[in-house]
């Protein structure tokens, strides 16, 4: 499987005439866009804004950021999202850097999920999408709408709006190419797998699972080999709200580029294994041991990194896989979040085998930010509620904000450089 | 005595008689069971815990109704 | 600057453990060691007061001594506050993390110490005061100056403060987040390289030691016993009365069954999905099975009340207390036996 991922580079976006991309700059015919995306009868209206990093700006009720991504040889935009459920991971896709689609979501669910991006002050230095020009798809619901209809509407939008967006570039505007290519790195490299724990259905409302997984939902899956070329290259997108893991962290996921980046010249990078958190406990051993055989058996691997979503069950299951690894002689180490701002480091960690010594922390989930008020606000009203635990408070205020919901701050896969230190 | 269905907490904190539980939504029992069937499975938890009261604690292990 | 200065009877020269039953008493400007702590301010500080107080005295009432010292040192209007340091003297300790401690909290006064890090000073008093790391003797009484005076200055000057390995203090049970140069993602790539080729590596999450706790005796009368329900699932009635949070949760209750059966309840805990057990609460609360198994004899009785927590991302230290605490009253209440159930 070899994927080309050819990337154009934007330095600057307009509204204009016609949707186009020159000499770097992205311009965009704000009527085409809008009326493409009100297609979807679910939507009373589409607004598309551009928010440029020094604005004033509030993006509120955020749910996804998307890399704009189109295929042009070799399979569908976003399979099984937008296009067929065709294998991802191969052929040419184009890219474009530097302008990521920010999705909004207004329909009142869910209030605790959504995200926040600021363009200025102390919340643009935190989150990175504060330093890049965002097109943002803010639509409104029409009528009544179920949660997961709306939610859906929302997610292919922003799938619609990134493919739509990367096609406005000519193939003469390509400044820039990967290749991934999978094959066995000659020497004697240590063989590094991934094992990519990709959901859990801990919060799923009604017990209905969010479809990660080339648009299908894999809630409840027992652990598979995926190509890494099918993750980055549009099979995984971000469930229905970010967790800290937006769609764009997942098209540019920084293990998965860094085990590429060294393959063949300090390990063998031997592939993925993907799983999802066990509710039920006789399952956690079953999905651990299918780790530790599919990572040595099967991929080969003397070393695995690890990765999980959300919360403290997942944890658990984390440190269960990576001791059958261990027992099977495969080296891991393990990307896991701290929960608790009043706490000691040497208490938190959720397991204790002596063999999971080589633990990142990638930052305390609750830590806070106190973000100013903004002049502008996006994708919302100054009345729109942002998420704190005790009381109650909106967009338009002065914002005391738990870090994962400033997007682009935290992130699970490894793409911030957040760690909790001891105070 | 506990019952939880995340052993590996429990173990590593040392809880000397633990039964792995159902799930994490449901310690005592199967909650997609018929009534009569899933009360039936939260009496073998009970009874196994009762069992496990009467005999030495044992730290770092736990038992399932099996 | 005004500094007040603590001392215990030995060092504030009344005496050695002769005079540890000595109340407390103020000497006008440094004593002992207080000579060179003024000194490594150079000039720009004084000890206007030292306060002297004898171990045995204060430990034997904590309260009694603070009502007692508290106003003798605001008396002296300090900028800053010092006590000992106490090294491995666990009575010291256990004064000069009290006195620091309230007199953060109570005259708004930065305040140091410094003591051993075993010192029973350090776990009750760490969050109250910034306790600097010392040796075990009054050996190493320099150092700790030193690294107390430097502390002390910062504080004064309401200097940011960066963490505990930064600056020095012993950790004080917070934890902030705080960037990098590199992502998470490369940091575990370069980790897990260096584990593989056998090179020595530091993993950023030490892994917790848990202290064995020996099990409770088995039960040899279960036909008498009587037995309780606990439960970290978030049980609460309407209206979470007790204010349980739903994470980081500080707090249990005893809530009686047949009430909290007969009323509408909900569940205070966002670490998992709650709505098979609002169905049917037997599912974490199996009342509806012990109710039935007491009428068959094959225990003595359920205890009327069940203890009620919410147990998601609970801190180990808020755990034990939550548990000492509830053990207690089970106690008190005649309780042989727990069934606790968790989700």
């Amino acid at each position: 499987m070899k994927l080309h991922l050819e990337s154009v580079s934007i330095t600057g976006v307009e509204f204009a005439e016609r949707t186009g991309v020159a000499d770097h700059t992205l311009y965009i015919n704000k009527k085409a866009l809008q009326e493409l995306l009100e297609e979807d009868p679910h939507f009373a209206r589409v607004a598309v804004e551009l928010a440029t990093p020094g604005d004033p700006t509030r993006i509120v009720n955020v749910v996804d950021v998307v890399e704009p991504r189109c295929k042009i040889e070799g399979g569908e935009d976003f399979p099984g999202v937008l296009g067929k459920t065709v294998s991802a991971g191969a052929g040419i896709t184009r890219a474009l850097k530097g302008v990521p689609v920010v999705v909004c979501d207004r329909h009142p669910h869910w209030v605790h999920s959504k995200s926040l991006i600021d363009m200025s002050g102390p919340g643009a230095a935190l989150g990175r999408y504060g330093a890049m020009t965002n097109v943002v798809i803010d639509p409104l619901p029409h009528g009544e709408i179920g949660d997961w209809d709306y939610a859906h509407s929302v997610k292919v939008a922003g799938c619609k709006a990134a493919a739509y967006l990367a096609r406005a570039a000519a193939a003469d505007q390509v400044d820039g190419l990967e290749t991934f290519h999978l094959e066995p790195a000659a020497g004697d490299l240590p063989r590094v797998a991934y094992y990519y724990q990709i959901y859990s259905p801990q919060h799923d409302a009604r017990g209905i699972p969010d479809p990660i997984f080339y648009g299908y939902p894999i809630a409840t899956t027992l652990p598979l080999v995926v190509h890494p070329n099918e993750i980055i290259d549009g099979a995984v997108l971000s469930g229905y709200t970010i967790r800290m893991m937006e769609s764009y962290s997942i098209q540019n996921h920084p293990l998965i580029f860094e085990l590429f980046r060294r393959h063949g010249k300090e390990l063998n990078f031997a592939g993925v294994v993907v799983g999802v958190a066990s509710m039920e406990s006789a399952r956690r051993p079953l999905a651990a041991l299918m780790v530790g055989n599919l990572v040595r058996d099967t991929l080969k691997a003397e070393g695995v990194i690890m990765t999980k979503p959300l919360g403290g069950a997942p944890t658990v299951d984390l440190g269960e896989a990576a001791v059958a690894c261990e027992q099977r002689g495969v080296k891991s180490c393990l990307l896991v979040q701290l929960f608790n701002p009043e706490t000691f480091l040497d208490s938190e960690a959720m397991f204790n085998d002596a063999s999971l010594n080589a633990i990142v922390n990638t930052g305390i989930i609750f830590d806070t930010a106190s973000l100013p008020p903004l002049a502008q606000i996006i994708g919302g009203t100054e009345d729109t509620p942002v998420f704190h635990d005790t009381r109650r408070q909106v967009a338009g205020e002065e914002l005391e904000v738990e870090q994962r919901f400033i997007c682009g701050c935290l992130n699970q896969l490894g793409a911030s450089s957040a760690t909790a230190v001891q105070y | 005595m506990q019952i939880s269905a995340v052993v590996d907490v429990a173990k590593m904190v040392g809880v000397s008689r633990l039964i792995r539980g159902y799930s994490i939504t449901s310690p005592v029992c199967d909650p997609h069971l018929d009534p009569e069937k899933e009360k039936a499975m939260r009496r073998k938890y009970l009874d196994k815990a009762l069992a496990m009261l009467q005999e030495e604690g044992r730290e770092g292990e736990f038992q399932t109704i099996e | 600057m005004r500094i007040v200065h603590y001392l215990n009877q030995f060092f504030g020269q009344e005496g050695g453990e002769d005079t540890a039953d000595i109340g407390v008493l103020v000497k006008e400007g440094p004593v002992g060691p207080g000579l060179l702590l003024e000194k490594l301010f150079q000039g720009e500080a004084q000890v206007v007061a030292t306060v002297i107080c004898g171990d045995n005295y204060f430990s034997a009432n904590v309260d009694k001594a603070l009502d007692e010292g508290i106003p003798l040192i605001a008396a002296q209007k300090p900028d800053l506050f010092f006590a000992g340091p106490a090294f491995h003297a666990g009575r010291y300790g256990v004064a000069c993390g009290a006195l620091g401690t309230a007199v953060s909290e109570r005259l708004q006064v930065p305040a140091v110490t410094g003591m051993f890090p075993e010192n029973p000073g350090v776990d009750i008093y760490r969050k109250g005061v910034y306790i600097i790391p010392t040796g075990a003797s009054a050996a190493t009484m320099k150092e700790a100056l030193e690294k107390m005076a430097a502390l002390g200055r910062k504080l004064y000057r309401r200097e940011p403060l960066g963490s505990a390995a930064q600056e020095g203090y012993l950790a004080r049970g917070l934890v902030k987040n705080e960037f990098l140069d590199s992502p998470g993602a490369v940091r575990g790539v370069e980790m897990l390289l260096r584990k593989l080729r056998n090179q020595p590596f530091e993993t950023e999450l030490p892994l917790p030691r848990f202290e064995a706790i020996p099990p409770a005796p088995k039960l040899t009368a279960l036909s008498n016993a009587t037995l309780a329900l606990v439960s970290d699932g978030g049980l609460v009635p309407k209206g979470n009365p007790d204010r349980f949070k739903v994470s980081g949760n500080t707090v249990f209750a005893a809530y009686e069954i047949e009430e909290f059966l007969g009323n509408p309840f909900q569940v205070a805990h966002s670490g998992y999905h709650h709505s098979e057990v609002r169905k049917n609460v037997n599912r974490l609360l199996p009342v509806d099975v012990l109710q039935e198994m007491a009428q068959e004899g094959e225990y003595g009785n359920l205890l009327p009340v069940f203890y009620s927590t919410s147990g998601n991302t609970t801190t180990v230290q808020s755990s034990k207390a939550m548990g000492k605490g509830i053990a207690e009253k089970l106690k008190e209440s005649g309780v042989d036996a727990v069934i606790l159930t968790s989700t």
